[in-house]
């Protein structure tokens, strides 16, 4: 049916080709991952833009309920403000201390200021070092008020008292707020977006 | 670098649906020269007398994975801006189990039974038909499995991050595990077609 | 190519390996030009999304999955990349099959089954497959290759899946192939 000794070759050669090519890849990215202080701002700009940059309120209360000990929780803002309230596990260190700081013994790192900006620049200084898992929380202090500590449902989903409201109610409760009824009825419905082919 | 073209806005969407018709034909064109548009064929690989389905599939993906990293490592494309579908591990791998079974039984993927279907194969046409009928009931039960659906969320990942493996030797170990896979093929087939002579093509 | 059309007979397939650097290389061309891969099944859940959308409107947009693909309504659900990359598909696999005198009526299967349970077990197969492919958001064009080239970990978790469920239930379905 087929011609075996020739496609053989054939096929022999495209194999060859990729062979020789992978193995190129291979010692390229040795000579690539040498400069540890690269500065990849592209890469940087896509952990941005595809949202890896930073987590939410809800996302941080679960790691702190959790109890889990791979991250550590940057509070950026002034002593005196750092006194008066900070999220729970929360160390005080200002951005001028940050970045002399090691982190490498913790796998990931949050970092929060009063509205989010200095958690931003912060997750920049600290991505520029090189740390690979760095996050911020976007509208600081200000998101764990409002979405977490205060969080306002309406009052069908009070009275619902569905799962969604009791999780919300419970994580309020466990850092000392609680829910607050709104008495607007435009709550944010859920929107779906469409993934994959 | 200005590729990929669309997201530097080098053209429009609309001219990007033209695009998408001719890379669609090319796309088509070549499921069905490596006779992807016969059921027995795509079927033979879950009996080892014609791992075409391997081949074929294997060797798309590390010319597109070669091409790709080459292409990105000389600044001609910026991978960061293509699009990769999130990660949801549970649904992924059962999705991917049933997807297995229905692919057996059915002879087809969505895209072979397209080609299937313009070839002439009936039982491709029932497979499209079928396969509509899934997307439907799995539509109508979406509320029902609506927290298993986004359940197991790890983003967008890709291996390079989560094995830790630096994108360019990753890329040789995938390349080194298809060519062995070409190589454990070729001699399955040889085993099995002795097997089932008079089936194969 | 053209040899075929002359003497009338069915063209071999061709060589698995350029075929599969075809399609690489469409693969390729796709990521380079759009930024994306390539798809199928997309395609065919705007086409029930439509449908479903046709027949009860408000229905559909109360539903999670087909109002995603409604999106805000405002453009035609068929106007979509996928849809038209599809229809490129039934095309290219026309041509290819004419030019290669593969195009004939038949219902393909093995020789311990007929007609008849082939075409039921067709439909049955593409029903599973389809819920399949919604579940891991894709197929084999769109995750398997698409997301393997981009070494994409769910696309390579739900490829793997693939083979082993198809490998574990081929014994059961045997009778349809050989």
């Amino acid at each position: 049916m087929k011609n075996l000794p020739v496609k053989f070759s054939t096929n022999q050669k495209f194999a060859a080709a990729a062979l020789v090519f992978g193995l190129l890849a291979a010692l390229v990215s040795f000579t690539k991952s040498n400069n540890n202080s690269d500065l990849d701002l592209q890469q940087l700009a896509s952990l941005v833009e595809n949202e890896k940059d930073h987590i939410d309120a809800t996302e941080l209360a679960d790691w702190i309920m959790q109890k889990r000990s791979d991250y550590i929780l940057i509070d950026t803002r002034s002593k005196s403000d750092y006194n008066e309230y900070h999220i729970p596990t929360a160390q005080n260190i200002l951005l001028q201390k940050l970045i002399n700081e090691n982190f490498s013994a913790y796998k990931k790192i949050v970092i929060y200021s009063e509205g989010g900006t200095h958690g931003a620049q912060g997750w920049f200084f600290l991505k520029s070092k090189g740390y690979k898992e760095v996050y911020f929380l976007r509208y600081g202090l200000n998101e764990w008020i409002d979405d977490l500590l205060f969080p306002k449902v309406s009052k069908e989903m009070y009275e619902s008292n569905s799962e969604e409201y009791q999780n919300i109610a419970r994580k309020a409760a466990f850092f000392g707020g609680e829910v607050e009824l709104s008495d607007s009825t435009n709550i944010k419905t859920k929107t779906y977006r469409r993934e994959g082919c | 670098m200005n590729a990929p073209f669309y997201k530097y806005d080098i053209f429009s969407f609309d001219q990007s649906l033209i695009i998408a018709f001719i890379i669609g034909i090319a796309f088509g064109f070549f499921l069905e020269r490596a006779g992807f548009g016969s059921s027995k064929k795509l079927a033979a690989q879950f009996y080892f007398y014609d791992m075409t389905v391997f081949k074929v599939m294997f060797t798309a993906i590390i010319t597109a994975m070669l091409g790709l990293f080459w292409l990105s490592y000389f600044g001609f494309v910026n991978i960061y801006l293509i699009e990769l579908i999130p990660t949801y591990v549970l649904p992924q791998l059962i999705g991917g189990l049933i997807f297995g079974v229905g692919f057996v039984m059915g002879g087809f993927c969505p895209g072979t039974c397209a080609v299937a279907v313009t070839t002439g194969k009936i039982d491709g046409l029932f497979t499209l038909f079928g396969m509509m009928f899934g997307i439907f009931i799995f539509g109508e039960g979406f509320p029902l499995i609506e927290n298993f659906y986004y359940s197991t969320n790890a983003g967008e990942l890709t291996l390079t991050e989560y094995l830790n493996i630096p994108y360019g030797v990753l890329v040789f170990i995938i390349v080194i595990i298809a060519l062995l896979g070409f190589y454990g093929a070729e001699i399955l087939e040889k085993k099995f077609s002795k097997k089932y002579e008079k089936l194969a093509r | 190519m053209f040899k075929s059309i002359k003497e009338k007979k069915a063209e071999p397939f061709m060589n698995p390996y350029k075929a599969g650097i075809g399609l690489g290389l469409v693969l390729l061309l796709a990521f380079v030009i759009m930024g994306r891969g390539l798809g199928a099944s997309g395609a065919f859940t705007s086409l029930v999304t439509a449908g479903v959308n046709a027949v009860d409107s408000v229905h559909a947009q109360n539903n999670g999955m087909y109002s995603s693909y409604i999106g805000d309504g405002k453009v035609s659900i068929f106007k979509d990349w996928l849809v038209f990359e599809v229809l490129g598909v039934f095309a290219g696999g026309f041509i290819s099959g004419f030019f290669a005198r593969r195009i004939k009526k038949d219902v393909e299967h093995g020789p311990r089954i007929t007609n008849k349970k082939r075409l039921f077990f067709a439909f049955t197969g593409g029903m599973i497959m389809g819920i399949g492919a919604k579940f891991a958001r894709g197929c084999t064009s769109g995750q398997a290759l698409t997301g393997g080239a981009l070494l994409n970990a769910g696309s390579w978790i739900f490829m793997l899946a693939i083979f082993a469920g198809a490998y574990a239930f081929a014994y059961f379905f045997r009778r349809q192939w050989i």
